[in-house]
Formats: structure tokens, C-alpha cells, sequence
């Protein structure tokens, strides 16, 4: 709804001017002067031929003068427009603004040579500059922070106008609702220590956000209630609404954690936002060595170019993908660190009570022995440690990234309670069911799973022990599709359990249609695999088939676990883990770009975290003890932030925002449009057609 | 100046420009000004002395009572021989040219033109049209503007058909005038004498615009009234069908008239006054008509041309002079225009 408001209403009544033409014209409708004449006839005729053409003159003649009258007296009366009475009531005197200025990411954008920061911090000191004499004001930064410049709003805004021209776009992601809510809360903060207007009443609050309103940041943000009762005026900066911008929008390597010599698959992923389809470069560096691939990608798709690398030597490996530059270069690389290990930590449990299985060595119960062996052959990335039996889950099972537990009847509740902590760690459990005995596992071990174990089952001769792929798929099963790594069926068993799942899935069964191997998955990235797969040579052939080895290594390679996030976003926290045996006083985190990031270190029971408040600039940040570098963390751009679309301003106006666009003034909005200029101009423009329409039949005439 | 027809005397046309008259022609006085002139309002003396150099004349030959100073087409007795012929039982032998008979042996007469009166016919439209003096009059509001009234085409025609009477009687010719609007409304017949032009100029000062115009009926009418032919002389606005006017005056031009039409018009009303709305009411019938006087003056304009071409082609056509008279010019100008288009100037 619109507002109107006059400056000058004691000059209204000049309104009624408008009224002379059409008086006028009645009157001299009516009695036009008495003329007597000797040669009407002709006269008849004459007019009879220009009646028709002359009324509609007429009527033009008398719009144009009214018009003409009626704009000069409106336009004495300045008038002002406002888009909404609430703005009419609140026009003018000193108010409380706080400044929501976006420097994330996606305000690098450059446009016609201008970034859209420094179109939004311009925008942002026109604001300052209009706000009525006595306002106070503050900004709060847009980005992942939401950091104020005061924390209060302040009169000082000389030093806002300085805190703006100086500032530059960051790195991070925006976040709209809790920029609002700082903001919010400043004012909430002003509005308490109850200063007024100066007409009494309290000053009205103002939140002003400058942004360019990317829709994968704005969308579902309902301004009206972030703002918490202060009126939002939404600044569009931002020209065009869809913008062409390219990123690498993901780097990730398979396997996450790959030992040394191990062929590892790095993926780029390049996204294409704009509306035209572009051919991009991608290229894969690590260290002095580049890749390149080429990628075609339609308009508004992804491609994915694909690298394989074999990393030489445990350590941390530091590779980035990049792109030719466009008009948003911040997000044409991406940065990766990959954890080269030496081997893949394996820790092999007998647990107390099990019996012993195969009684060659008397002491290692359930295959345990034939485990180690199928692990330790070489050639072997694998380095396997026995755990404890008393204490298989606790501190010793930290560094390994599988458990096989040989055994284990799982009958005490302690022991659910280790396997789950090590199945939430994102590590890999493979509970070697005993051949004999009592085995159960507890309804609530694994969320989603149930597991009916039973009895051991006996037959006669190849009855009913041969062994087939129950999941054909599964990535398990991959290597044995060709037949080079063993047949599995030619495996013959002469007992094992009845054992039936729900929730996860059987990757090799019996004939009887009893489960052999279960894989389940934990919602925070552990496996469980039930093996129900007898070692012994009284429960099968398995432990002499060449079946066996690449089976086990296959689990042990295909589920490492989890590896330990090795890089964060920009303008979000970041914790790096570092060795207990690093001297603290000497410890130093050299953010992106070389400057030394503040920290604090939080001691852990195998390792310590060092925290950081917040990494600005995308790169790799490196911990170094001394001298040495002893951690590494990537620091990347957020994805939301490529994607420039922008909402509209109805979109903005819907989440109860006033909003302007680029071209459109701030200060019009809020202290209303006057309109006297442009009646002004209508007067004239009434005036010069009326003169023209006048002009025109004198000539004819 | 000298006319062009410079003959033995008897039909000798004398035309001379007044000195001391200009083009302009000067308003009338009021109403209740007395005449400075014995002969009435339309005939003053400073006009007398103006009018002393002219001389009308006809172009054609008219017949007469009395022998005077214009030839006749009849054969008389005069010292102007026109030609012989057989002589005829009853012929007067002293006209049988003897010397023709003692060469040919046979008997011719000798003819002679007769020098007789001219008779004028002054016919004088006086319609409520005439009235008409540029002012507008009418009972609106300010009518007449700021414009100030001036002479009105009656009186303007009643000086010309004054000094024209003057003409004709000083020079021994007999003038007749009628006065007509829807019909005739006076006549005088023809007279040469001193007191029959004071008879002219009374009827003229008590003339008075009538109502509406019937050119073409008043000169059917007064076919039987001017029975001896001569010179018609018009004076009308002719605010009447043209084609009409001159079938009437078909009348006249075949028993030998010869046709002056003087065609009265006001400034005024070639120009069309007053700008923007007027209403404007018809001086004869009293139906108005509200108008834009800026939006039709060049449609007006034309329509009224129109008329004049039409009346001056059809006069052409009929042998008749014709003279448009603007009353802002001294009527003097008209006798100067006539002779002109005559080729005596």
C-alpha cells in the first residue's frame, strides 16, 4: 500500500484551480458573445465542415490546461510518495540503523571493473550519508562471522564511512538469519537504553541490508522475524540477476587415506552456473607436477575430470585443482590434503573365553591365526596389531582403522557399548562369530540392525555348506567377478550358524539360505561385517582356499574408515590435530597467505587439538613445531556462494523486507519520492502540447 | 482625364479622378447630426465638388423622350448622320439625299442617330442585411467588442446611389430609384429635375433596412415598373441565390439594358470578426449560430469567395459590369473602377 504526504498542505486548496479551465469552458459554452451578421449561410457551411474536427480539439485544449493547472498546483504543494504508510509516519527525524553489508565470497564478483563490495560499501555510505541528523548506526558484517564494527549503535558514523572504505570482500559464506540477529539485537540494545527521536517517541529502528541476495543464502530467510520488530531495507547490489560464473565446485580423493604406492583417484568437479556453455581447463597440482584435463560443460551442469595418482611416500600430500580465472576468481580453486599412510592399521582381537580354533598352535581361538596370516602376507599394506581381549575396544584400538574381533560371544554389555564407539569412531568391526557356543548380538548395538544368530549347523558331506554371492553388486565382491582371485563356491563348509538379518545386507550366503557375511552400516560411517564363515578345518575349507586372503584384504582396503576431515570452509572454525610430543611453546598455525593464525590447544588423551576462531583465506594452512610442519589443513571456499542467483525483489519484499534496487535511492524509499519535479515537468509538458495544439490551428486556420 | 471615346461631342465621356478624394472612405455622421449638405445626409458638398469631374455614360446606346447628349439606336433627327437608305412612300423628302440621286438615279434617305435622354435605374437593396456596419450590434453581452462601428452597407450604397443620382441629373438625364428588401418597397420614377433629386435624396435618408433579401424577386417584379430602357444599376449585397439573380436579370440585358451590379460588401464580413466563440445571429432570419470564429474564418473565407466568383462569373457571362464595393473604400473609388473595367480610364 502507498502513502502520500505534502510539505506544504496549507497550499492543497490551490487544487481547486484546476477547476477554472472547466468553469471557463462552461461558461463560455454558454454565452459566447452575440454577434449579428448578414452572411450566417456561409458561416453555416464553414462550421458545419469544422465541427467535427473542432470538439475533440476542444476537449484536448480544455484536459491539457486543466492538466497544466492541476500539476503546478500540486507541485506546490510538494508532495512525497511513500511505498507504505508505516514509512509516512516514521519520515524523518534521528533514528537507530545498523548496516548489514555483505562481504562474503560471492561480493567479489566483478562487474563493469566494480566488485560488488565496493558497490555495496558505496551503497552503504549513501545510507550513512542520508540517515537524518542525530541517527546512530552500526555495521555487522555478512559473512560466516557476522562481526559488528561497534557492537552499539554509535554516532560516530565518520568512522563507519572509514570501517567501509577500507574493508574488502572475504572468503566465507554469508549467513543471513544470524547477521539479522545481531543486528537485531544492537538495536534491542539502543531501544533499552531508551533514547528518543527527539520528537519523544522512540527512535524508529533500522536494519539496512546491503547485499547482492544470492538465493542459495537468502532463500526461506524470513527477515521480518530476524529482524525482531526493527523495518528492513533491503539494498540490491547486482546488476545482473543470473551471473556466468565457473567453479571447482569439489575435490575429493579415492581412497581418502591411501597408502604409499596405492593408486589414488582424485576427482575435480567444475560447475557451470551460467546461462551459456563453456569449455574449461582443469588442472591437478601437486607440488612442481601438473594434469590437465579439458572439460566441454553445458550451460548450468557439472563435469568431473578424473586424475590417478600413486603417492611414493607416507606423508601429508598437498594438491589443488584450478581453473581459468572469470569475474569471481575466489572460486576457481580448490584445495585438498591427502594423508599418505605407510600401511593400514589392522587390530586383530582374540577375545578371552573364545575357544581355540584349529589347536595347531593351541592358542589362537577362532581363526584369529589364520586372520594374521591372511593380513601379514606379503606383499601387504597392511600393518596389524593385536589388541587386548580385556580391553579391545578402548585407548589401543585408537590408531587402528580396522578391528577383526575372533571370538567374541557377544554376551556383555560392555563389550556392545566398545563396538559401538568404535563403529561411531567411522572405524571398520569385523566380528568373527565363535564356531561354538552362545553368540547374540544386543537389539540396540547398531541402529537400524537386528541380527538373529543361531545355532551351529551340521551336514553331511557338501550339504549344506557352498557358499554364493547374495549381493552380486556389492564392491566386496568385485574382484572375485573374473574368478583370478578365487571361486567361492568351490569353498566347501561342514558346519556353520543359522544367522538371519534385518536392516543390513548379506553379501555371501549359505545354500540353506542362512547369511555368511553381513555388512551394516553405522550412521556415523563404521561397518559392522558379521562373519559367519568357519576358520577351522572341522567347519570348512575355507582357511586353505585362496578365497580367504583376498576377502580379508579386500574389507580391510574397501573400509578404512572414515578418514579425519582434513579441510574446513573458509570463515568457519578449524581443529587440527597435532602430537602430544609437539612442544606447545613452540607450535605456530601460519594461516593461508603466511600470516600466523591465534589458536588454542586443547589437550586430547592420544593426540591435541589446536583451535582456531576462524581461517579467512582459502589455501593450506600449516601447523609448524618449530622448524618442522607437522599438520596441514585445507581451507576452501564454500560452494553456496558460486552460485550467484539472486532473489528478486518481490522474493524480498515477501520476507517483509523494503527492498531497492540498484539504481533505486535508499533514501527515496524511506523519506518517501517527491513528486513536484516530475509535475512540474507535467505542467510544462501540458503547457508546450496545449501551445502546440493552439499553434496548430492557427496555421490551419 | 479624358475619355477614350473622344467623338464629335455628343457621346463624349468625361472622367476625372477628384483630387481631393482619397481611397478612404469616411464614416457617416451620427444620427442626430444635422446635414451640412441642402440636398440631404448622403449628398454633402465637399462630394458635390468631388463628383463635378465625372460624367456616367452609358456604354450602350439608350433611348430617350427628349433629344440630350447620349445616342440613340433610334433614327432621328440630328446632325449625326448614320447612314442611307431606299427611300419609302412616306419617308420626309427632305431627308432624300439629292447629290446620292443625281449620281445613282436612285432615291436614298439619309438616316440620322437621335441624341436623347438617359435613363438611369438606380435599384437599391435595402434588406435587413445592409444594416449590417461591422459592429455586430446583437443583444449579447459587449457586442460589438471593442471594435467601433462604422458605416453600414446601406449607408455606404446610399451615398454611392446619391452622387450617382447627381451624376445623372446634372447631366440632364432622367434617374429612377426603387428600394427593395423582400419586395419592392419604393419607387420613384424616372425624373431629371432638381426637385425630383431632392425626392431621391429624401427617400434615401428615410430608408431604413428592411427584412430579408429577394434581389431575384424584386427585379421580376419590377419588370413592369422600368419601362424604358436604360442603365440598371444594382446595389445589393446580392445575399440571394446568384443564379436566380442574374435569370431575373435576364429580363433587363434582353429588352437592352445595360446591368451595373455593384456588389456591397463589409470588411467585416469578408473577414470574419472576433475570435475564439461568437454566437452569431442572421440580421434576416434571426436564427444563430454558435461557432469558433478561429476554427472556421478559412472555411468562412472560402465559402464567400465562392460566392463572389460565382456572381462575378455569371455577370461576365451576361454582359453585365460588375463591381465588388468594400465599404471601406471611398465610393468615389467605384465610378473610378467602373470606368476603369469600362476602358474610359
Amino acid at each position: 500500500m502507498s502513502a502520500l504526504a505534502f510539505a506544504n498542505p496549507a497550499l492543497l486548496p490551490l487544487l481547486a484551480l484546476a477547476a477554472g479551465p472547466v468553469v471557463l469552458h462552461m461558461v463560455m459554452r454558454r454565452r459566447p458573445r452575440l454577434f449579428d451578421f448578414p452572411t450566417l449561410r456561409f458561416l453555416r457551411r464553414a462550421s458545419t465542415e469544422t465541427r467535427r474536427a473542432r470538439r475533440p480539439r476542444d476537449i484536448v485544449v480544455l484536459v491539457l490546461r486543466t492538466l497544466f493547472i492541476l500539476a503546478l498546483a500540486a507541485a506546490f504543494t510538494r508532495p512525497q510518495a511513500f511505498v507504505s504508510p508505516e514509512l509516512l509516519r516514521s519520515a524523518g527525524g534521528a533514528r537507530d540503523a545498523v548496516l548489514v553489508v555483505d562481504r562474503s565470497l560471492s561480493m567479489g564478483f566483478n562487474e563493469r571493473g566494480l566488485s560488488r563490495f565496493a558497490a555495496a560499501s558505496a551503497r552503504a555510505r549513501e545510507v550513512l550519508d542520508s540517515l537524518p541528523a542525530g541517527s546512530r548506526a552500526d555495521v555487522v558484517w555478512l559473512d560466516a562471522g557476522c562481526e559488528p564494527v561497534f557492537g552499539a549503535v554509535s554516532e560516530n558514523l565518520p568512522a563507519l564511512r572509514a570501517e567501509l572504505a577500507g574493508a574488502e570482500p572475504g572468503f566465507s559464506a554469508a549467513a543471513p538469519a544470524a547477521a539479522l540477529a545481531r543486528a537485531a539485537a544492537i538495536l534491542e540494545r539502543s531501544a533499552a537504553a531508551g533514547a528518543s527521536g527527539g520528537s519523544g517517541l522512540p527512535r524508529p529502528r533500522e536494519i539496512y541490508v546491503i547485499s547482492d541476495f544470492q538465493a542459495s543464502n537468502w532463500d526461506g530467510v524470513d527477515q521480518r522475524e530476524a529482524a525482531g520488530g526493527a523495518r528492513v531495507f533491503d539494498v540490491l547490489i547486482g546488476e545482473d540477476p543470473r551471473p556466468a560464473n565457473v567453479d571447482v565446485a569439489r575435490l575429493a580423493a579415492s581412497p581418502e587415506r591411501p597408502v604409499a604406492g596405492e593408486r589414488c583417484t582424485v576427482t575435480a568437479e567444475v560447475a557451470n552456473r551460467s546461462a551459456a556453455a563453456v569449455e574449461r581447463s582443469v588442472v591437478l597440482e601437486i607440488g612442481e607436477s601438473r594434469q590437465e584435463r579439458r572439460l566441454t560443460l553445458p550451460a548450468g551442469s557439472r563435469a568431473t575430470a578424473e586424475f590417478e595418482i600413486v603417492p611414493r611416500e607416507s606423508g601429508r600430500l598437498e594438491l589443488s585443482a584450478v581453473i581459468g580465472e572469470d569475474a569471481l576468481p575466489a572460486d576457481n580453486r580448490r584445495f585438498l590434503v591427502l594423508q599418505v599412510s605407510a600401511a593400514v592399521s589392522v587390530g586383530l582381537v582374540a577375545a578371552s573365553g573364545a575357544a581355540p580354533v584349529g589347536g595347531r598352535d593351541g592358542g589362537a581361538p577362532d581363526g584369529e591365526r589364520f586372520l594374521r596370516a591372511a593380513l601379514e602376507a606379503p606383499p601387504t599394506f597392511v600393518s596389524v596389531h593385536s589388541l587386548p581381549a580385556a580391553d579391545w575396544a578402548g585407548r589401543s584400538a585408537e590408531p587402528a582403522e580396522s578391528i577383526f574381533l575372533c571370538g567374541w560371544p557377544g554376551a556383555d554389555a560392555a563389550g556392545f557399548a566398545g563396538a559401538a564407539s568404535l563403529l561411531a569412531a567411522g572405524k571398520t568391526l569385523v566380528w568373527v562369530l565363535p564356531e561354538q557356543g552362545e553368540a547374540r548380538l544386543a537389539p540396540d548395538a547398531l541402529p537400524g540392525f537386528r541380527a538373529e544368530i543361531g545355532p551351529v549347523v551340521t551336514g553331511g558331506e557338501g550339504a549344506p555348506g557352498r557358499l554364493r554371492p547374495a549381493a552380486t553388486d556389492d564392491p566386496l565382491l568385485a574382484i572375485f567377478r573374473g574368478g583370478d582371485a578365487g571361486d567361492l563356491s568351490s569353498v566347501a563348509f561342514r558346519r556353520h550358524r543359522r544367522l538371519s538379518v534385518e536392516g543390513g545386507r548379506t553379501v555371501l550366503a549359505y545354500d540353506d539360505g542362512s547369511a555368511a557375511l553381513v555388512r551394516a552400516e553405522h550412521p556415523k560411517g563404521g561397518t559392522l561385517f558379521i562373519w559367519n564363515l568357519p576358520l577351522s578345518a572341522a567347519g570348512g575349507d575355507l582357511a586353505g582356499s585362496n578365497f580367504l586372503l583376498p576377502l580379508v584384504r579386500e574389507i580391510v582396503r574397501q573400509n578404512r574408515g572414515a578418514a579425519a576431515p582434513l579441510s574446513v570452509l573458509a570463515g568457519t572454525p578449524a581443529s587440527i590435530a597435532v602430537p602430544l610430543s609437539a612442544d606447545p611453546a613452540g607450535l605456530r598455525i601460519e594461516a593461508p597467505g603466511g600470516a600466523a593464525a591465534p589458536f588454542r590447544i586443547v589437550p586430547g588423551a592420544a593426540s591435541a587439538r589446536l583451535e582456531v576462531d576462524r581461517v579467512e583465506r582459502p589455501g593450506i594452512c600449516r601447523v609448524r613445531d618449530g622448524a618442522r610442519e607437522i599438520a596441514a589443513l585445507a581451507v576452501n571456499v564454500p560452494e553456496s556462494e558460486s552460485d550467484l542467483r539472486q532473489l528478486s525483489g518481490e522474493a524480498l519484499e515477501k520476507a517483509g523486507a523494503l527492498a531497492v534496487g540498484a539504481e533505486e535511492s535508499v533514501r527515496g524509499l524511506r523519506e518517501g519520492t517527491p513528486l513536484w519535479p516530475a509535475l512540474l515537468a507535467l505542467a510544462l509538458l501540458a503547457l508546450a502540447a496545449e501551445n502546440l495544439v493552439l499553434g496548430l490551428w492557427k496555421t490551419e486556420n | 482625364m479624358s475619355g477614350a471615346r473622344d467623338g464629335n461631342g455628343k457621346n463624349e465621356i468625361h472622367a476625372r479622378r477628384p483630387a481631393a478624394v482619397g481611397s478612404e472612405f469616411v464614416p457617416p455622421p451620427p444620427e442626430n447630426e444635422k446635414p451640412s449638405s441642402p440636398l440631404g445626409r448622403y449628398l454633402k458638398v465637399e462630394d458635390l465638388q468631388g463628383l463635378r469631374n465625372y460624367q456616367f455614360a452609358p456604354e450602350a446606346l439608350v433611348a430617350g423622350y427628349l433629344a440630350g447628349r447620349h445616342l440613340s439606336n433610334r433614327r432621328g433627327q440630328s446632325v449625326e448622320f448614320s447612314d442611307y437608305r431606299e427611300y419609302a412612300p412616306g419617308d420626309d423628302i427632305r431627308m432624300i439625299d439629292w447629290k446620292v440621286l443625281g449620281r445613282t438615279d436612285r432615291h436614298y434617305v439619309r438616316l440620322f442617330d437621335t441624341e436623347t435622354d438617359m435613363f438611369v435605374h438606380l435599384v437599391l437593396d435595402s434588406s435587413a442585411s445592409m444594416g449590417f456596419d461591422g459592429g455586430g450590434g446583437g443583444a449579447g453581452a459587449g457586442a460589438g467588442g471593442g471594435e467601433r462601428p462604422g458605416t453600414s452597407k446601406l449607408d455606404y450604397a446610399s451615398f454611392f446611389t446619391a452622387a450617382l443620382s447627381h451624376l445623372v441629373v446634372r447631366q440632364g438625364d432622367r434617374v429612377s430609384l426603387t428600394t427593395f428588401d423582400a419586395g419592392v418597397r419604393r419607387h420613384i420614377p424616372p425624373g431629371s429635375t432638381g426637385r425630383h433629386l431632392t425626392m431621391l435624396m429624401h427617400a434615401l435618408e428615410h430608408n431604413e433596412p428592411g427584412s430579408t433579401t429577394r434581389v431575384s424577386e424584386t427585379l421580376a417584379r419590377s419588370a413592369g415598373l422600368l419601362k424604358r430602357r436604360g442603365i440598371l444599376v444594382l446595389v445589393s449585397d446580392l445575399l440571394d441565390e446568384p443564379a436566380e439573380v442574374f435569370s431575373a436579370l435576364n429580363l433587363y440585358t434582353h429588352r437592352g439594358f445595360e446591368v451595373i451590379i455593384f456588389h456591397v460588401l463589409h470588411p467585416a464580413e469578408i473577414e470574419l470578426p472576433g475570435q475564439g466563440f461568437l454566437r452569431f445571429r442572421d440580421m434576416e432570419t434571426g436564427e444563430d449560430l454558435a461557432t469558433d470564429c478561429s476554427a472556421v474564418r478559412r472555411s468562412y473565407a472560402a465559402a464567400l469567395d465562392g460566392h463572389v466568383r460565382t456572381v462575378r462569373s455569371l455577370a461576365r457571362r451576361q454582359n453585365a459590369y460588375y463591381v465588388l464595393a468594400r465599404t471601406d473604400t471611398h465610393y468615389f473609388s467605384l465610378f473610378d473602377r467602373y470606368l476603369t473595367r469600362r476602358g474610359v480610364l
